[in-house]
């Protein structure tokens, strides 16, 4: 019996092999390449200690990024999670427009980048067209992208961009709950928003996990239409972490964006770690 | 299932696992061979030139050798080039030159013809065209004249023939009416003399005298014609084969005429004018991977795109020869392959902004070719001509590389580089520029990310040509290897403008230094020159003199913003920028001067000028009067009341002297603010630390900065900006044998449509002119913030907007201008 058990790891292990190795050689190796960048100079690659992270964490743009990066998370994480499930939950129930209106709401997905930027631009360049509208209409023009609205523009994108790919993560959760415990609280006489509390909600928990770490990696992906329409330096409020890495890289600065690197991933893991401690406990 | 059908399933997904694996390994080694022959293959070289080779390791030897020759002396276009009894002569929109010693030395020349004239002045209309060279002595000179009829037009051509002897003769050569009304590739449309029995046609283009004396050439609508040169008898007509076909060269050899259009080549008989078939290797190469679809129309299969492929031939040997981007190639009628006796990735041939005009082979079967390089805009070109040498001791492709790296296309380095190979064979030199507008490379951040990737995987340039690069930012970094030894060695038997060569130096260190640069100068009347002390003196002077003078197109002799900012950036006072914190005080101190400066240069009652051109092409508009050589012109020709430049040519000195002979209260000086003189650094040069050729990058950069060199890359053309050198000695020994002498140019002042020809008279500087210049070099001390890229985009893209609303696009008041480069400025700076 123990042989199987060993052989059935061994084989798992063969399974894995090839994409343990295609992480290691792609993802971990040069992370740890990074790690030892992150106490070295950038060009000469002389031992510098903790000197890339103090100038990191004393670096103005960094907290800026940081912040803003932080910013941006904090809203459009429970604004894309809670709508994305209010909207899954709504489509689950309407079947038959449910998977029309479903392919809409998966529509931004499959435009290009280069043509969300070109929208983009259409829509909010001083002399784009909602600012045609705005003047139109004898109100004043706004600078969409050259004042604090251009976080706004950004967040929005985000929301638009994934809320698709979120009520579709939602649904196939939905999915998964059995309708037998819906009608056996409707007889026991508990309304929509109990059963929601508590049947949709409890059930939904180990989905809510994936839509959070998928949702979260995608809001660095927001970077490239941010990038493409304003450039290496937006205005401040949509200046993100991938911006200033950018930079640094324009700017040689490779050993501080190694330390920035590090000091990111380890707020990533235990972000992760956190959520998962968090859902396990549930 | 039972267990022997399980076992074969297993068994079959072990293999196909297996077998997948294997298949990734080998597409993984595949990617990574293909990389590494993908960057042994490099792009946008230049060098030598050689044939394939070397790949063995083994060092293989012989190969044609580039070598630069002048141009003409002219601002206008050039395109033939004949040579005629080891003379050379070069055709060009302003008239002949001749040279007898292979293009090294060039002097006008001119074809006399009485009968030419006597057309081009009898009041009909006609202008001189190309004039067309036979091997044996005769010329036909073209003239022409457009015709309006009915809301049509078309082009009358007469042709003079002037024999070896000098006779002339007017031939009449009669084509079918058709071809008054046929465009190359439109459908044919009659027009109103289609069928009038007394109309006829006379335009034949790419004309060519072919050996027997007769005459060969097209039709508009591209049909071929030989024509009898004696009578003008159409003797041979043969159809275009396909409607939409392009006809793309003609060319003849003693026994043979080539015709390629864009899908096919066909081949005649010269004895029998049939059509040969026989031209199976020139098809394959003229389509490439292309094929030819049932329209007609040519379709390209796999990566590779349309080539321009270019058809010569002399007329002299029975080879034809082909030029493209990937090499000089010959084809020997009724071949079975075509020769290629070049690689373009060592030579010129690479530079994908430049086109090849003629070539001509010479009795030793050297080549000297004319070559276009084409700037930003259309009409923005210089030219340069090459001669290409076999040399059988020249080694194919030398093991070593030593690689030259600018972020924008530098012309002047490929002469350098060129040179320097010539000196150093041992290793090959190579040249890349991030930026490329045919290529589409545009980003200046891309280009730079690219290129650090490029240096952390070791496999960086060694020679780093610095223009809008943070240069800063890579000393800093120690990324500049410490060159101050090749400064000092040049500086003992050189002048060097040390203010200028060691204004990068960090702790008496030289990690970077300019080959050239710019200095920013105020020309005007002295009394008002005097005034001018600072940026504020400067606006209030402007302001006062267009106050004075309501008439006066330009104060300043620019117009539109980028000019004003460009010449002036180098007066904001240095306080700005301290210890990596802005003073928004004093940037927008110097906005609101720039702004005096904009609104008086506009605030003009004469016609404006302004919306005729584009905020690009301001020479355009404001007249050839404004070359980088034509300082001072402006002043007495009305044109403004001072002048701002930035004086990037010190030819432009013998204009300033000449207009000073004349009024004497004109004069020139640095711009200065309370002693700041900001001045643009050009071709920064710098070696990459990490490079493996320290010995060879410091070799090039002193030769970039002896006198022979800086020589050749401060003085090109008039036309070209190229900057001053650092190395005074070239300007010393430019002016010492002709100080004081005279000379007279023409210039042309006004609009595109609307000018007048000036001729003025120029002067070389004495000594103590010269000396004069020396000292105001001297009190240049600061770059400008032209050179920092992210920087200078802020300010001046920003206060560009804000100058001028009507101009830009993104249009800004001060305190958005302000706040918007702020934040960009800020951000940059924070970075760091």
């Amino acid at each position: 019996m123990r042989g199987k058990h060993k052989r059935r790891g061994l084989t798992g292990l063969l399974f894995l092999l090839p994409s343990l190795i295609g992480v290691c050689a792609f993802v971990l190796v040069p992370f740890l390449d990074v790690v030892r960048r992150s106490f070295a100079s950038a060009v000469t690659e002389e031992w510098v200690g903790l000197k890339n992270y103090r100038d990191v964490l004393g670096n103005e743009a960094f907290r800026l990024a940081c912040r803003n990066t932080l910013r941006f998370s904090v809203i459009c994480l429970p604004v894309l999670l809670g709508l994305s499930l209010m909207i899954g939950v709504a489509l689950q129930r309407r079947t038959r427009l449910g998977d029309l209106i479903k392919t809409a709401f998966l529509f931004p997905m499959a435009i290009p980048v280069a043509s969300i930027v070109l929208v983009w631009r259409t829509l909010f360049e001083k002399q784009g067209v909602i600012n045609g509208v705005l003047h139109s209409w004898g109100l004043s023009i706004v600078d969409w992208m050259g004042s604090p609205t251009a976080f706004w523009v950004l967040v929005g994108s985000y929301l638009w961009k994934n809320l698709g790919y979120d009520i579709v993560l939602w649904m196939a959760g939905l999915s998964g709950i059995s309708t037998a415990i819906y009608e056996a609280a409707r007889i026991d006489g508990a309304g929509e928003w109990t059963i929601f509390r508590r049947i949709t909600l409890p059930c939904l928990l180990p989905t809510l996990f994936t839509v959070s770490v998928l949702s979260i990696l995608n809001s660095f992906k927001v970077f490239r239409e941010a990038y493409l329409v304003a450039g290496d330096y937006p205005h401040r409020s949509m200046y993100l972490l991938q911006h200033l890495f950018n930079n640094w890289f324009r700017d040689l600065s490779f050993d501080r964006m190694a330390a920035g690197a590090v000091l990111v991933a380890i707020v990533i893991l235990c972000l992760i770690g956190l959520l998962r401690k968090g859902f396990d406990r549930e | 299932m039972n267990g022997r059908k399980l076992w074969m399933k297993h068994s079959f997904s072990r293999a196909l696992a297996l077998l997948l694996c294997f298949a990734l390994l080998l597409a993984a080694a595949g990617c990574g061979r293909g990389q590494e022959e993908g960057d042994s293959s490099g792009s946008a070289q230049s060098g030598g030139s050689g044939a394939s080779a070397a790949e063995t390791g083994e060092t293989v030897s012989g190969r044609y050798v580039e070598n630069k020759r002048s141009v003409p002396d002219t601002s206008g276009y050039l395109w033939s080039l004949n040579l005629i009894d080891g003379v050379l002569y070069q055709q060009g929109s302003e008239g002949f030159w001749k040279s007898e010693d292979r293009g090294d030395t060039w002097e006008p020349w001119t074809l006399e013809s009485p009968m030419a004239d006597q057309i081009e002045s009898g009041g009909e209309g006609y202008y001189r065209g190309d004039v067309i060279f036979g091997n044996d002595g005769t010329r036909i000179v073209t003239l022409y004249k457009s015709v309006e009829e009915e809301n049509s037009f078309y082009t009358e051509y007469r042709y003079v023939v002037i024999d070896k002897d000098g006779g002339e003769r007017e031939l009449e050569i009669r084509l079918p009416v058709r071809e008054l009304y046929s465009f190359p590739g439109m459908e044919y449309t009659p027009g109103p003399r289609a069928d009038d029995p007394d109309a006829y046609a006379s335009q034949l283009t790419s004309l060519l005298i072919l050996p027997d004396g007769s005459l060969a050439g097209l039709g508009m609508s591209q049909t071929l014609y030989h024509v009898d040169q004696n009578t003008g008898e159409v003797l041979h007509t043969f159809e275009p084969k396909n409607s939409s076909d392009f006809t793309t060269g003609l060319a003849a050899t003693p026994k043979c005429l080539l015709l390629t259009t864009s899908t096919s080549a066909r081949l005649f008989d010269l004895e029998t004018w049939e059509e040969r078939e026989d031209n199976a290797a020139i098809n394959e190469f003229i389509l490439g991977n292309g094929e030819v679809g049932e329209d007609g129309h040519v379709r390209y299969v796999g990566g590779e795109s349309r080539r321009y492929i270019q058809l010569f031939a002399d007329g002299k040997e029975e080879a034809f020869y082909f030029v493209d981007s990937n090499g000089l190639y010959r084809y020997i009628p009724g071949g079975v392959s075509i020769e290629q006796l070049m690689e373009a990735p060592m030579s010129v041939l690479t530079m994908q902004d430049t086109q090849c005009m003629d070539f001509v082979e010479t009795e030793d079967h050297s080549f000297l070719v004319l070559f276009q390089t084409r700037g930003e805009s259309w009409e923005d070109f210089t030219y340069s001509f090459y001669s290409y040498d076999y040399d059988p001791d020249a080694i194919v492709k030398p093991p070593e590389e030593l690689k030259i790296y600018s972020l924008y296309p530098t012309e002047s380095l490929n002469q350098a580089i060129a040179v320097f190979q010539r000196d150093h064979k041992d290793i090959l030199l190579t040249y890349e520029s991030g930026i490329n507008w045919e290529a589409g490379t545009t980003n200046v951040s891309d280009a730079l990310r690219q290129l650090n990737t490029e240096i952390m995987a070791d496999k960086g340039p060694d020679v780093l040509v610095l223009d809008g690069m943070p240069i800063d930012n890579y000393q800093s970094k120690g990324l500049m290897a410490d060159i101050t030894d090749v400064v000092e060695e040049v500086a003992a038997e050189n002048d060097l403008l040390r203010n200028i060569t060691d204004v990068y130096a960090v702790d008496g260190k030289i990690y970077s230094v300019p080959a050239s640069f710019m200095m920013p100068i105020v020309v005007g009347d002295k009394a008002i020159l005097d005034k001018i002390t600072g940026i504020d003196s400067l606006a209030q002077t402007v302001r006062e003199l267009r106050d004075a003078d309501r008439e006066i197109k330009s104060i300043t002799g620019y117009r539109l913003p980028a000019g004003i900012l460009r010449a002036t950036i180098g007066m904001l006072s240095p306080g700005w920028l301290q210890d990596g914190v802005v003073d928004w005080d004093i940037v927008g101190s110097y906005y609101d001067q720039m702004k005096i400066i904009y609104d008086a240069d506009n605030n003009t009652e004469t016609e404006g000028i302004k919306g005729a051109g584009t905020e690009d092409d301001p020479m355009i508009i404001e007249g050839a009067i404004y070359q980088e050589t034509s300082i001072g012109l402006g002043i007495p020709l009305g044109e403004s009341a001072i002048e701002l430049r930035e004086m990037q040519n010190y030819k432009g000195l013998c204009t300033l002297y000449g207009v000073q002979d004349d009024h004497p209260e004109i004069t020139y000086k640095v711009l200065e603010d309370d002693g700041v003189c900001g001045f643009d650094p050009t071709v920064i040069l710098g070696v990459n630390a990490r490079s493996g050729h320290h010995e060879e990058a410091k070799a090039f950069i002193k030769m970039m900065l002896e006198q022979d060199m800086q020589s050749y890359i401060t003085s090109q053309s008039d036309y070209l900006i190229t900057g001053l050198p650092v190395n005074f000695n070239v300007v010393r020994n430019r002016f010492a044998s002709m100080a004081g002498k005279t000379f007279t140019e023409s210039y042309f002042s006004g609009g595109m449509y609307d000018f007048t020809e000036i001729e003025v008279t120029k002067r070389y500087p004495t000594s103590e002119e010269v000396d004069e210049f020396y000292a105001m070099t001297q009190k240049l001390n600061r770059v400008s913030p032209n050179q920092e890229n992210m920087v200078n985009d802020a300010l001046l893209t920003n206060c560009a907007a804000y100058l001028d609303e009507g101009v830009l696009r993104q249009a800004y008041t001060r305190e958005e201008a302000l706040q918007k480069a702020k934040d960009e400025i800020d951000l940059y700076l924070a970075e760091s």
